[in-house]
């Protein structure tokens, strides 16, 4: 899946991987693409806008950690991070609900 | 030089984003394609190898600082009518300040020529900044919440900022000047809060102006970025001027009439003197707009 069709929805993927625990840049990539199965196999790279874009939102804080040995920045998910997700995952609840039904195809 | 310094360096080069803004990005980048790197050697693949791909996975340089370009781009956007409206407020608030202070004589006299030009000119400047000021603000507001925005609003906005603070410079060296000649007597004894009231006017323009020129708002959209039409409340700045770009003659009557109002409230002006004032002023400003209305991409409204 390209990263046009993920438009709008990165964030709040984000966010979900993040909700897990705090994970640097690489880590919330690897888990994007293996929680999807592969499916979000999306330029590495257009991650980080979306992360910075979230933390000047508020919605993550980061800073730089060791990580195995390693000084790496870490992200975590902020108080109004959870906020937002809950209220994504709600919208994305009914969103996609409604969409299923109107696809669903009818018996002939 | 490695493949991966060298993308660092195009990387960076791209990037319009200030410089604490590109040291981050350009380490966090570094330290992920060191990550990618160091996991597929460790799967065993060479280094060589392993660099290409990390680097073609982690995406074009290309894609990437637009992406942060326009996240950069779109903080400028917000920035813009900030600065407008807190030029315009200072301003306004030197001029209140010096205004008020003058001495009003029992028997009013008509000012030289060249106050009055200075005085006329600098209200229509104010009356410019104020409207390009309005056409910002709108603009960023209608896209403030948005995660992204597009290049052409972001252009506009820091177009309308730039003609507004533009203008309230002007503005206010006219008024500063108008000070100037009315306070010919340097034994007046208030000619230190209009000192004071010309150099707040001055100064706040001047750093506006500055700031507003340094605004990159960085134009060049991301591929795909969705049109974000202006609407609700906060497009209402660009609809008055669709109004006034289809009905001239209509909206230079409104304006006339509503610049009478102030000039009819000094007890020595009477309406001859009144009406070709408002006219005029009704006339530049509506005509003004018209001619710079294209000119900052004002967009017709549907009706038009």
């Amino acid at each position: 899946m390209s990263s046009e069709q993920l438009k709008g929805h990165l964030e709040p993927l984000v966010l979900a991987i993040l909700e897990d625990g705090p994970a640097y840049g690489y880590a919330i990539i690897d888990s994007l693409r293996s929680r999807s199965d592969g499916v979000f196999d999306l330029p590495e790279g257009t991650v980080y806008p979306a992360l910075h874009r979230l933390e000047r939102a508020g919605t993550v804080t980061s800073r730089r950690e060791v990580i195995n040995g390693r000084e790496r920045r870490v992200y975590r998910l902020s108080t109004k991070g959870r906020a937002a997700l809950r209220e994504r995952r709600t919208n994305w609840t009914q969103f996609s609900s409604a969409v299923s039904q109107v696809l669903r195809v009818r018996p002939a | 030089m490695t493949g991966v310094e060298r993308y660092i360096a195009d990387l960076g080069s791209r990037l319009n984003v200030g410089s604490r803004g590109r040291a981050r990005i350009l380490t966090e980048v570094a330290d992920h394609l060191d990550d990618a790197i160091g996991q597929r050697v460790q799967s065993g693949q060479p280094r060589d190898h392993a660099e290409t791909e990390a680097l073609d996975a982690f995406g074009s340089p290309h894609l990437i600082a637009r992406q942060f370009n326009a996240e950069a781009g779109a903080r400028a956007m917000r920035r813009a009518p900030v600065f407008t409206v807190a030029a315009g407020f200072a301003v306004f608030t030197g001029f209140v300040v010096a205004g008020t202070t003058q001495p009003r004589s029992a028997t009013p006299t008509n000012a030289a020529l060249a106050t009055q030009m200075a005085f006329f000119v600098s209200v229509l400047a104010f009356q410019v900044a104020f409207v390009a000021g309005t056409c910002a603000a709108s603009r960023a507001l209608s896209v403030w919440r948005a995660s992204e925005s597009r290049g052409a609003d972001r252009q506009f906005v820091r177009h309308c900022a730039v003609i507004s603070t533009g203008a309230l410079g002007v503005a206010a060296a006219g008024w500063a000047t108008t000070m100037g000649l009315a306070v010919s007597d340097f034994a007046d004894p208030n000619r230190g809060t209009l000192l004071l009231g010309g150099i707040v006017m001055v100064c706040s323009a001047g750093i506006a102006i500055a700031l507003t020129l340094g605004l990159q708002v960085n134009p060049a959209d991301v591929e795909g970025n969705a049109p974000d039409e202006s609407s609700g409340l906060f497009g209402i700045g660009e609809r008055v001027i669709g109004c006034v770009r289809r009905h001239p003659v209509g909206s230079c009557t409104i304006v006339a009439a509503l610049s009478m109002v102030p000039a009819m409230s000094h007890a020595e002006t009477t309406i001859a003197g009144a009406l070709p004032w408002g006219l005029l002023q009704a006339a530049t400003v509506v005509l003004g707009f018209i001619v710079l209305g294209p000119q900052l991409g004002l967009r017709r409204t549907n009706r038009a």
